[in-house]
């Protein structure tokens, strides 16, 4: 499977849907892309300490056309986990399948990026509601921030979008189809509350969301 | 054959070198101001993710596995009666080149805690040092009065 286009299209024909097999069928867990060849990037907290077996699954026709949100159906691809950043929540997956997975773009940092830029970000919103569609959100840059885990600060941006769950691993682009963060989160005091209400966590609303510097998958390769 | 496995854990000291780079890199970070013990333990609470930050993931999640991880590298390095085929194909992978001792390690015990291996090798690569400085039969009866493991490790006699 190649891309064959260039930019942002590019990226969303690279795009998927993890999920795992479960009692109902396969359970969705948040987003991933390719990183070529065989190689695939998410959030490592989307796949989890498990070593299940793991499903990349294709949207369901041309993100410039209409994808169809009915039926069951679904293309999908097998992979796991090969390598693993926990400081970063990052992990890279390697398809099972010898597909060679052509992107278009690189790899940057937030480094490349300033409070104000454009960013465009891609993932599967709603995936808890069963939804697979891959969709593009348009935000600003709205701050550069270390965050801390374990003693170490590590770069990630604050981008004035809100994301729902399933968005988790997707990536954030520059215009130039230049890949500069990884989605991770949202900025919840605590880490988060502790009750929930029709699957929303209330700490989680009025949120500003993080993402990671992809820099650090570039040390992993 | 345990003694062949003994012998060969007595004869290393540079465990961290069967990291890949970025995982030398993370561990060495978290050392800072670190025994090697609490750097075990940081880099399983690491998992939880970045301050103030709920995820945008639909699974995946976190258990503690520190308890349960030692268990099993208890079974493998110091029972012998657990673990017989696997030590034989570790010290085999090993000698060949085909891996590194912290990733034959980490792929035989995931299975055991439902881990990937990945996440395992780098707190593999930190035991091998605690052990490499205490001792194996130290470690392992240390473990046994911890309550970790079957309780029926063998003194390496030499």
């Amino acid at each position: 499977m190649t891309s064959g286009v260039s930019g942002v299209s590019g990226v969303a024909a690279t795009c998927y849907l993890v999920a795992r097999s479960g009692p109902g069928g396969l359970e969705p867990l948040g987003t991933a892309f390719a990183l070529g060849g065989r190689r695939v990037a998410t959030a490592l907290h989307v796949v989890g300490v498990g070593a299940q077996e793991l499903q990349l699954i294709f949207a369901r026709g041309d993100f410039q056309g209409y994808q169809d949100t009915n039926g069951n159906q679904v293309n999908f691809t097998t992979a796991k986990v090969v390598e693993a950043d926990p400081v970063h929540d990052l992990a890279i997956l390697e398809l099972a399948q010898n597909v060679d997975v052509t992107v278009p773009w690189t790899l940057g940092s937030t480094d490349d990026v300033s409070p104000g830029d454009w960013l465009v970000s891609l993932g599967f919103p709603h995936t808890d509601s069963g939804r697979v569609v891959l969709t593009r959100q348009d935000a600003t840059v709205g701050a550069k921030v270390l965050l801390e885990n374990q003693g170490q600060k590590n770069k990630h941006i604050v981008i004035n979008a809100l994301l729902r769950p399933g968005q988790s691993g997707g990536p954030v682009m520059k215009g130039d189809g230049r890949v500069v963060a990884v989605m991770v989160g949202a900025y919840a005091p605590g880490g988060g509350g502790f009750i929930s209400i029709g699957g929303v966590d209330p700490a989680a609303l009025h949120q500003t969301s993080h993402a990671i510097s992809a820099e650090y998958i570039s040390e992993m390769l | 054959m345990i003694a062949e496995f003994h012998d060969y854990i007595g004869s290393r000291h540079d465990w961290l070198s069967d990291l890949k780079p970025y995982q030398r890199g993370l561990i060495e970070r978290l050392q800072d101001g670190r025994d090697v013990d609490q750097v075990i333990e940081a880099w399983f609470e690491s998992f939880r993710g970045a301050s103030n930050t709920v995820h945008f993931g639909t699974g995946g999640g976190f258990r503690p596995y520190y308890d349960r991880f030692l268990h099993q590298l208890h079974d493998l390095f110091c029972s012998d009666s657990s673990f017989i085929e696997e030590r034989a194909e570790i010290l085999r992978q090993v000698k060949a080149g085909q891996s590194t001792f912290a990733t034959s390690v980490a792929l035989v015990v995931a299975p055991h805690l439902e881990a990937s291996a990945p996440v395992l090798a780098p707190a593999i690569a930190l035991v091998m040092t605690v052990i490499g400085k205490a001792g194996l039969n130290a470690w392992c009866a240390e473990q046994v009065a911890r309550g970790r493991g079957t309780g029926n490790s063998k003194p390496d006699s030499g």
